[in-house]
């Protein structure tokens, strides 16, 4: 049943450590607060497994905190606030074969057309050689339903800035609502926490790509809607070498099921948008890629409760939008382009 | 009639799960600093893996023994997917007491020290590894699980579990050799360059 003696292993376990007395206390009472109070909740729902930024979640305590205007370069930031919806159109869902799904639709041969469009598009683009020690920046227009303050700071479409290491060694920086907060490094960059370091290192080829992505494990997720979740992870979290976007876009237009969205304003940015979407099996949550349809770029994301015998929101709340204004390779956190 | 500990857990017994956490919070952190490299982010581990055993209470089998592979299980899908997972715990992220960046107590930061290489260089190491091979070596080998308690924690078949630590295996012994001969070329026999003696390793399997 065991393993051999450690001493025959060939990586024996690193260091000794050890939780410490007090924070045991502390993350033990910090436990036993949160399921009293989930307790007291009507059930879990459950919740979208989608998330960006960093994992301590500094900025928003601090939004909880802090009632204002927000304002990107003196404007006020319009846009729906979540829980208001856009028009979708159902959509599709993934991995669940059907009938309808074998032959495809209209609707997926627009979305494929687009992907060939936008993959096209950034496959001329050219970025010059990053080196492992600099900063992806990017500056988002980010909103995330925040169950604990409905319609507070968080739910509104704010602006995050954003340096995250190139090879992940270093810890990044945002910047969320006047707030510094320190990105510590991923721990084990991944396709699923992807460093542009990592990404530099994948494939462009679509088939090669997809072929990667499928082989991670997807735990309790089906396998098209995990790769496309590890694609919108690879196209959003930091920035993708164009080619290797280029080589996504293509990849995506391969798995089944995405469709296209009819042309709109994205009431955020103002822009003319496109959304490319998926509709998730079991709860049948959308996840919609949206793209600038003038330029042919990508803009950002959302998620929105779609048509569902089991859904987790009433139909039409948006769990998350993202905007993606600018991205570029700097020297050190904190430096603009 | 009193209930047993698993028949508390799925019934959402608040109890039991602070029993649960005094019981095994140790060990779910010695495998998430091992795995990560970074002390802050084991603390965050921790926190979502007992979050998402809360959530995932009605789970449990009803039947079984220790509920650390269970726990572990948890916090490998943690470990894979952190961000998300702190994307369905946000609010709850939110109100964690701020990490510390230096240790209050002398003893933690010195142990930190020493720790330091050697975790950066188990974590470079592992960076070679299929992410499954990596899994089954670090819950094997690392936390002390035997193949079925692995084969539980990660839902794969026992067989499954062998194959993919005989090839993490075999794959860090090519490693650490190539290691070896760029480092003193001509020597032999010389084991474990740098590493501290194993008596610091203690309590590798409290569980």
């Amino acid at each position: 049943m065991s393993a051999p003696p450690p001493s025959r292993e060939p990586l024996p376990a690193p260091g000794d450590p050890l939780l410490p007395a007090h924070r045991h206390v502390l993350l033990r009472e910090h436990l036993m607060r949160e399921i009293e109070s989930q307790s007291a909740a009507p059930a879990p729902a459950r919740r979208r497994p989608v998330r960006r930024f960093v994992l301590t979640t500094v900025a928003a305590a601090a939004a909880a905190a802090l009632v204002t205007v927000l304002s990107i370069d003196g404007r006020p930031v319009g846009g729906h606030p979540l829980g208001a919806a856009p028009p979708v159109s159902p959509g599709h869902t993934v991995s669940s074969p059907s009938p309808a799904q074998s032959r495809p639709s209209d609707s997926h041969t627009q979305a494929v057309a687009l992907l060939e469009q936008v993959a096209d598009v950034a496959s001329v683009q050219s970025l010059p050689a990053v080196r492992d020690d600099q900063f992806v920046y990017s500056d988002r227009i980010w909103a995330v339903q925040d169950d604990k303050h409905p319609g507070g700071p968080l739910s509104r479409p704010h602006r995050v800035q954003a340096w995250y290491s190139a090879d992940g060694s270093r810890p990044g920086l945002e910047i969320a609502f006047g707030q510094r907060s320190t990105v510590p490094p991923p721990p084990l960059p991944g396709f699923h926490m992807p460093t542009y370091t990592f990404l530099a290192s994948l494939p462009t080829d679509p088939k090669a790509l997809l072929a990667q992505i499928y082989a991670q494990p997807s735990g309790d997720e089906p396998r098209d809607a995990a790769a496309l979740d590890s694609i919108t992870f690879m196209l959003f979290e930091t920035m993708p070498p164009p080619k290797l976007a280029a080589g996504l876009y293509r990849a995506a237009a391969m798995i089944p099921g995405i469709t296209a969205q009819p042309e709109r304003v994205d009431p955020t940015t103002g822009r003319h948008v496109i959304g490319l979407s998926w509709r998730a099996a079991d709860d049948g949550v959308m996840t919609s890629w949206l793209f600038d349809s003038d330029r042919k770029t990508f803009l950002g994301y959302e998620q929105v409760q779609g048509p569902s015998d089991h859904p987790v929101e009433k139909q039409g709340f948006v769990f998350e939008y993202l905007a993606v204004l600018d991205r570029a390779i700097v020297d050190r956190p904190g430096q603009l382009p | 009639m009193e209930l047993s500990t698993r028949a508390r857990i799925r019934a959402g017994d608040a109890r039991a799960f602070a029993d649960l956490f005094d019981a095994h919070a140790q060990a779910v952190y010695r495998h998430a600093v091992r795995s990560t490299a970074d002390w802050a982010t084991a603390e965050d581990v921790v926190s979502l893996t007992f979050l998402e055993a809360w959530r995932l209470r009605e789970r449990v089998q009803p039947d079984g023994g220790s509920l650390l592979p269970w726990l572990l299980g948890i916090a490998t899908n943690v470990l894979r997917n952190t961000r998300r997972t702190a994307r369905r715990h946000q609010a709850a992220l939110a109100r964690l007491p701020a990490h510390e960046a230096v240790p209050d107590f002398a003893d933690e930061l010195v142990g930190r020290i020493q720790d330091a290489e050697e975790l950066a260089a188990a974590r470079t190491a592992l960076a070679s590894l299929r992410s499954g091979d990596r899994e089954v070596f670090t819950l094997c080998v690392w936390s002390g699980l035997g193949y079925a308690e692995a084969a539980e924690a990660l839902g794969v078949p026992v067989g499954t579990v062998r194959s993919r630590l005989s090839r993490a295996r075999t794959r860090l012994r090519e490693r650490a050799e190539a290691e070896l001969g760029r480092e003193l070329p001509g020597s032999h026999g010389q084991e474990q360059v740098g590493r501290r003696p194993a008596s610091r390793s203690k309590q590798e399997k409290s569980s």
